[in-house]
C-alpha cells in the first residue's frame, strides 16, 4: 500500500458509521453504548439515518423472516466498502428461538459476516471489541476486501423455505377437509348470566354462551360497565374437535373481569366479529384468525397481519401443527436436536 | 380512499423516528397524515407456540423476551401464573423483592421512554441524563441477578438468587441517585418551551375514548381515568404499601409525560418502603415439583405500558398446554393511532412525537 492508501485507510477506520436500524433485542444496549456512559462517538462512530451513508450493519438479534427480506433489500443500497457484523447468539445459531417457525437461524446463510459478538444479550463492552477489530482490519488491509457480499443463493433460499411452508399448508388443509365430518365430543352448557367459575383472587368471573348469542351478550356486558376490551384467548382441543374462545372484558372502575367463553367446531370455525362493539377487536380478531385459523363473519379485513411475510404454512397455534418438527426437518436436516 | 389522490409513504422500520422495528404505511395530503396503517411482524417469533414446547422452568427465559424495555413485569407475571397453577404460596420476602424488581423495571422503562420523547423533539441532552440514570439501575440488576437487561430473577416459587451483601444500602443509593437524575430530566423536559409547544394539545384522548379504544396504563391515566391494577386488583404486596396513582386531565402528549414522571417518583417511594420490609436471611424460594397439576393459571399485572395478562392452561405434566399473552401495546399502535389521525390534524413531523408519547413496545405487539 502506498502512503496515501494507508492514510486513507486510517482515516476511514476512524469513522465507521452504522445503519440506525434497531432490528431486535440487542438494540436496547445501544443507547448506553452510543450515548452516556460509554460514548462511542469518540471513536468516530455514528448511527447513520440512511443506508446510503453507512458502512456497517449490525444484526442486533433474532432474524425474523420478514426482517431478513427487508435487510437484504436495504443492504443492497449500502455503498461499498461495507461490512456486516452479527450481534447476539440468535443471529449466529438461532439461539433461544432455535425452534421458532418465524426466524432464520444464521445470518451468514444470507450474507458474509465480518465480526461476531456473542452473548444473550452481549454487554456493551463486547461491542467495543467488535469496533476495535473493525478499526484494525480497515486500517491494515486493502479496500477490495472490505465488502461483505450477499450470498448468491440468498433469495433462492428464502423462496425455497416459503415453498416448503406453502406445501405444508396444502397438506394440512387436505387433512383438515378429510376430518370435517367427524363428530365432536364436547360438553357445553351455557351459563350466562351466571358465572360457572369465579376466582376472587384475580377478580375474574367466567360465563359461557353459545356462539350465536355472543354479540348480544358482549353488548349487554358493555352496558353493565365492562367497557374495556382486553383480549381474546383461544384454546385448541383437537381430540374434542373444538376451539374454545374466551372474550375478556374488564370493568375499569372495580378491576373485575368477565370472561365470556364460547366455542367453535374445528371443522367450521366461524364466529361473528365484534369489532363494531369494541374497536380493538378488529385487530385481535385478525391475530386470532392467522394464528388459530378461526374466521370472523363481517370482519372487513380478515387477512394475514403479523404472519404476513413470516409464515406461509398452516395456522401455527393449532395443536396438530408441529412447527418445531417442521423447523427441525427443514432447517436442521431432520436431526432430532434433543427432542 | 383512492391511493391516487394521496401520497403513500412508508414510515419505518428503518427510520430514526419509528418506535422500534415496526412500520407504518402513511397516506399523506401535503404534510398531513390522513390515514395510517401499522405493518407489524418484523419481530414475530411465535412465543405462544414456543412456550408449549418447553418445560415450566425453561419457559422462564422465554416469558419476558417480547418487551425488552420492561421485561420484569412479564417475568413476574409468568411466575405468578405458574404459582397459581401449583397453588403455591411464596415467602413474604420474595414478594417484597419482586415488588422492588417490578418498580425498578418500571423506572428504567420510563427513563428509557424519556430518551425517546426527548429525541423525537430534538432535545437530546436530557436524553443523555436519562440513559445514564437508567444505567445505574441496569448495574444494580447486574449485581443482584448477573444480567443487565433480562434478569431471570423471579422464577416460579420465588426468587432465584440469594441477596448480595449490602443489598439495602446499594438499593437506597441507586434510588437516591435515580431520583435526583429523574428530577433533572423532568425539569429539563417539562419546563422547556419547545417541549411544551410541541406536545401540548397533541394526540388528545378523553377518558371515555381511551377506554373504548382498549387503552390501559399511563396513557389512560393521563386522560383522567384513575385505573391501576396495583390498586384495583392488587397482586404481590401492593395493598400493603402507600402510594398515589398519578392521573392527568388533558389527555394529551404533554400530560402523558407529566404522568410518567410522577410515576417514577411513586415507584421509587414504593421501593423505599419495600426495602424496609425485607428480612435478610429468611428464605426467598419454595421448591415446586417438576410436573405441574392440571389447571389454569392467570396473572394480571400493571406493567409500564398498561395491563399485562398471562393465561396458562396446564393438563398436567412438564409443559404447558396453552399459553396466551396479552399485548400491552396493541391498542396504542392500532386503535389509538387510527383514532387520533381520524380526529385531529396530524402532520408528518408530529407523527413520531405522538408515537413516542404513547410509548409502545413493538415486539410485544408481534410476540
Ligand atoms: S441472543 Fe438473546 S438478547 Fe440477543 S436477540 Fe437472541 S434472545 Fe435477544
Amino acid at each position: 500500500m502506498s502512503i496515501l492508501d494507508k492514510l486513507v485507510s486510517w482515516a476511514r477506520s476512524r469513522s465507521v458509521w452504522m445503519i440506525h436500524y434497531c432490528s431486535a433485542c440487542g438494540a436496547v444496549e445501544f443507547p448506553p453504548l452510543v450515548m452516556s456512559p460509554l460514548d462511542w462517538e469518540r471513536y468516530g462512530y455514528m448511527p447513520a439515518p440512511t443506508p446510503r451513508q453507512s458502512d456497517l450493519y449490525v444484526g442486533m438479534g433474532y432474524l425474523t423472516k420478514k426482517t431478513v427480506k427487508l435487510f437484504l433489500n436495504m443492504y443492497r443500497q449500502v455503498p461499498e466498502p461495507r461490512f456486516v457484523a452479527a450481534g447476539c447468539n440468535c443471529t449466529a445459531t438461532g439461539g433461544l428461538y432455535w425452534d421458532s417457525y418465524a426466524t432464520y437461524k444464521r445470518l451468514d446463510d444470507f450474507v458474509e459476516v465480518e465480526g461476531w459478538v456473542p452473548g444473550c444479550m452481549p454487554m456493551p463492552d463486547d461491542y467495543f471489541s467488535l469496533l476495535e477489530y473493525l478499526r484494525k482490519k480497515i486500517a491494515n488491509s486493502r479496500i477490495e476486501t472490505h465488502i461483505s457480499r450477499i450470498k448468491p443463493d440468498a433469495f433462492e433460499k428464502i423462496a425455497r423455505y416459503e415453498d416448503l411452508e406453502r406445501q405444508w399448508l396444502k397438506e394440512y388443509l387436505e387433512k383438515v377437509s378429510k376430518q370435517a365430518g367427524e363428530p365432536i365430543n364436547y360438553q357445553f352448557t351455557p351459563s350466562y348470566p351466571d358465572c360457572y367459575e369465579v376466582s376472587d383472587k384475580h377478580k375474574i368471573c367466567k360465563v359461557s354462551v353459545e356462539r350465536d348469542r355472543l354479540r348480544q351478550v358482549l353488548r349487554e356486558l358493555k352496558e353493565q360497565d365492562f367497557k374495556l376490551f382486553i383480549n381474546i384467548n383461544t384454546v385448541d382441543y383437537p381430540d374434542k374437535g373444538v376451539i374454545e374462545l374466551y372474550y375478556i372484558l374488564e370493568n375499569p372502575e372495580t378491576g373485575e373481569q368477565k370472561w365470556v367463553k364460547t366455542f367453535v367446531p374445528r371443522s367450521n370455525p366461524l364466529v361473528d366479529s365484534v369489532h363494531d362493539i369494541f374497536p380493538l377487536a378488529l385487530y385481535i380478531e385478525r391475530e386470532v384468525y392467522e394464528m388459530m385459523g378461526v374466521e370472523f363473519k363481517n370482519h372487513p379485513s380478515l387477512r394475514k397481519w403479523i404472519l404476513e411475510g413470516n409464515w406461509e404454512g398452516p395456522p401455527p397455534l393449532r395443536k396438530d401443527v408441529d412447527t418445531a418438527g417442521f423447523v427441525i426437518k427443514t432447517m436442521y436436516g431432520g436431526y432430532r436436536y434433543g427432542r | 380512499m383512492g391511493d391516487r389522490e394521496y401520497q403513500v409513504l412508508y414510515f419505518g422500520p428503518q427510520h430514526p423516528g419509528a418506535p422500534g422495528n415496526i412500520a407504518f404505511k402513511l397516506w399523506l395530503d401535503g404534510d398531513r397524515v390522513v390515514k395510517a396503517e401499522v405493518i407489524p411482524g418484523f419481530l414475530h417469533r411465535g412465543f405462544e407456540k414456543m412456550m408449549e414446547n418447553r418445560t415450566w422452568e425453561m419457559n422462564v427465559t422465554m416469558s419476558y423476551r417480547f418487551c425488552v424495555e420492561d421485561p420484569d413485569h412479564l417475568e413476574i407475571a409468568y411466575a405468578l401464573a405458574v404459582e397459581d397453577i401449583y397453588r403455591a404460596e411464596i415467602p413474604e420476602n420474595a414478594k417484597w423483592l419482586r415488588m422492588i424488581q417490578a418498580e425498578m423495571g418500571r423506572v428504567a422503562s420510563h427513563l428509557f421512554w424519556s430518551h425517546f420523547i426527548g429525541g423525537s423533539v430534538g432535545l437530546r441532552t436530557p436524553a443523555y441524563w436519562a440513559v445514564a440514570a437508567r444505567e445505574e439501575i441496569l448495574k444494580w440488576f447486574a449485581r443482584i441477578s448477573g444480567h443487565r437487561i433480562y434478569h431471570n430473577l423471579s422464577v416460579p416459587g420465588g426468587i432465584r438468587y440469594a441477596l448480595p451483601e449490602n443489598f439495602k444500602e446499594e438499593t437506597l443509593r441507586v434510588v437516591n441517585f435515580v431520583e435526583e437524575k429523574a428530577r433533572d430530566v423532568e425539569d429539563a423536559l417539562l419546563r422547556n418551551s419547545i417541549f411544551k409547544a410541541r406536545l401540548r394539545g397533541l394526540g388528545k384522548l378523553s377518558g371515555e375514548e381511551a377506554l373504548s379504544l382498549g387503552v390501559t396504563g399511563p396513557v389512560l391515566r393521563a386522560s383522567g381515568v384513575k385505573y391501576d391494577l396495583r390498586v384495583n386488583a392488587p397482586y404481590l404486596n401492593y395493598d400493603k404499601v402507600r402510594f398515589e396513582v398519578p392521573v392527568g386531565s388533558a389527555g394529551d402528549a404533554y400530560e402523558r409525560s407529566v404522568v410518567r414522571f410522577k410515576e417514577i417518583q411513586q415507584s421509587l417511594s414504593i421501593i423505599r418502603q419495600s426495602v424496609e420490609e425485607l428480612r435478610p436471611g429468611e428464605p426467598l424460594r419454595v421448591k415446586l415439583g417438576l410436573s405441574a397439576p392440571a389447571g389454569e393459571g392467570v396473572a394480571r399485572v400493571e406493567s409500564a405500558r398498561g395491563e399485562y395478562m398471562i393465561h396458562i392452561i396446564s393438563q398436567g405434566g412438564r409443559r404447558p398446554y396453552r399459553v396466551r399473552l396479552k399485548s400491552m401495546s396493541m391498542p396504542l399502535l392500532t386503535t389509538v393511532v387510527d383514532y387520533l389521525i381520524s380526529k385531529e390534524e396530524v402532520t408528518i413531523a408530529d407523527f413520531p412525537v405522538i408515537l413516542a408519547s404513547l410509548d409502545p413496545c413493538p415486539p410485544d405487539l408481534d410476540r
